[in-house]
C-alpha cells in the first residue's frame, strides 16, 4: 500500500496554522489550485462526516469526507471518496505539534491508499507536488492562496 | 488531570536521534538536569526494563519502559516511585522527520494525577523545567556543532 509522508516546521503559531487546518470545508481559501469547496447536505465544514465537494482550477472534481477532527491532540483525518485518480482505501491525517522550544509549527502530512501498481509513481507525485507541498507552503507564506 | 507537551527540532536525522532515545539507559549522558541514571537489572531496550534517574536537584524517580513502538520512534514510560505526591506520571517521547529542511522533531508528552495542593508544583517542575531543560540537552548531545534553533 503506498505511503505518503511529508512534514515541515513553519513559522506561523499552532493556533494560527490549526485555525486554518480545522476548517474542512474551507480549504479553498489556502490551498493552491482548488477553485470551488462546497460542503455537502448543508453540513458544516468542521463537522465529523461532512463530505466536501473539491473542484480545481482545471476542473477536476473530488470528494473528500472528514473523518476526524481533535481541538486536543491538533489532528485531522479525512479520506477521498472520488477523484480522477486511480485511488481506493485512501486515509490522510495531519497534525500539528507546537515546536515549544525554538518556536513555530511542525505540520506532518500523511496518506496512504490501494492504487494499481503501474500508477503509484504518478498518484505518489500529485500527492507530494500537487497538494501537499503547496499546502504546506501556502500555510507558511500567510495562508494565502 | 497535568498534561504537558514540549518539542524541540535536532539537526540530525530521525534514527540517530531513535538510537539515543531508545537506550534508556543513556538518559545521564544528555540531560543536564540528570546526576545518574541506573537500569536495575533489566536490558535497556526491554518493555518492562525499570531505571532509577536520580536529579540534580535531589530526587529519585524510578521508571518503567512499558511501550517502544519502534516503526513509530516511541517510547512510553511510567512512573512506579516518585518523590511527589503524585498517583501517576506517564510520559511519551517520540520521534518525526522533517522532510522540508531536514533532520528531526522531538516530541515529549507528560500526563500526571496529582493531589490538588501540588499540581501546580508538579506541573511546572516538569513542562517548565525538566522536560524542556532535557530537550535542549539532548539537541545539545545529538548535534554538538549545529546551529539548533533556540540554543
Amino acid at each position: 500500500m503506498p505511503r505518503v509522508f511529508h512534514s515541515a516546521i513553519l513559522k506561523p503559531s499552532p493556533d494560527q496554522v490549526w485555525q486554518v487546518l480545522r476548517d474542512f470545508g474551507g480549504v479553498h481559501r489556502w490551498l493552491p489550485g482548488i477553485d470551488r469547496c462546497d460542503v455537502e447536505n448543508g453540513q458544516q465544514g468542521d463537522q465529523v462526516g461532512a463530505v466536501r465537494h473539491l473542484v480545481t482550477r482545471d476542473g477536476s472534481r473530488f470528494r473528500e469526507r472528514l473523518l476526524a477532527l481533535s481541538d486536543y491532540d491538533l489532528t485531522l483525518a479525512y479520506a477521498i471518496i472520488e477523484a480522477p485518480l486511480p485511488v481506493s482505501d485512501h486515509l490522510a491525517e495531519i497534525r500539528v505539534i507546537p515546536v515549544t522550544e525554538g518556536g513555530g509549527s511542525f505540520v506532518a502530512w500523511a496518506a496512504e491508499f490501494a492504487c494499481p501498481d503501474g500508477d503509484h509513481d504518478r498518484v505518489t507525485r500529485f500527492m507530494l507536488d500537487e497538494v501537499i507541498r503547496p499546502g504546506l507552503a501556502a500555510l507558511e507564506r500567510g495562508l494565502a492562496a | 488531570m497535568i498534561r504537558a507537551s514540549r518539542a524541540i527540532a535536532i539537526a540530525a536525522p530521525v534514527d540517530t536521534v531513535w538510537q539515543a532515545l531508545r537506550d534508556l539507559g543513556g538518559l545521564s549522558a544528555w540531560h543536564p538536569a540528570v546526576a545518574r541514571c541506573e537500569m536495575l537489572g533489566t536490558p535497556p531496550d526491554r518493555v518492562g526494563a525499570l531505571r532509577r534517574v536520580q536529579t540534580r536537584d535531589g530526587l529519585s524517580m524510578d521508571e518503567e519502559l512499558v511501550a517502544m513502538r519502534e516503526h513509530e520512534h516511541r517510547i512510553e514510560i511510567r512512573a512506579r516511585a516518585m518523590p511527589f505526591a503524585v498517583t501517576e506520571v506517564w510520559q511519551a517521547l517520540c520521534v518525526f522527520g522533517v522532510v522540508e529542511g531536514g533532520g528531526s522533531l522531538l516530541l515529549w508528552e507528560m500526563r500526571a494525577d496529582a493531589v490538588a495542593k501540588s499540581r501546580a508544583a508538579v506541573r511546572d517542575w516538569f513542562a517548565d523545567g525538566y522536560m524542556p531543560a532535557g530537550l535542549r540537552g539532548f539537541a545539545r548531545h545529538i548535534a554538538p556543532g549545529a546551529m539548533n534553533d533556540f540554543i
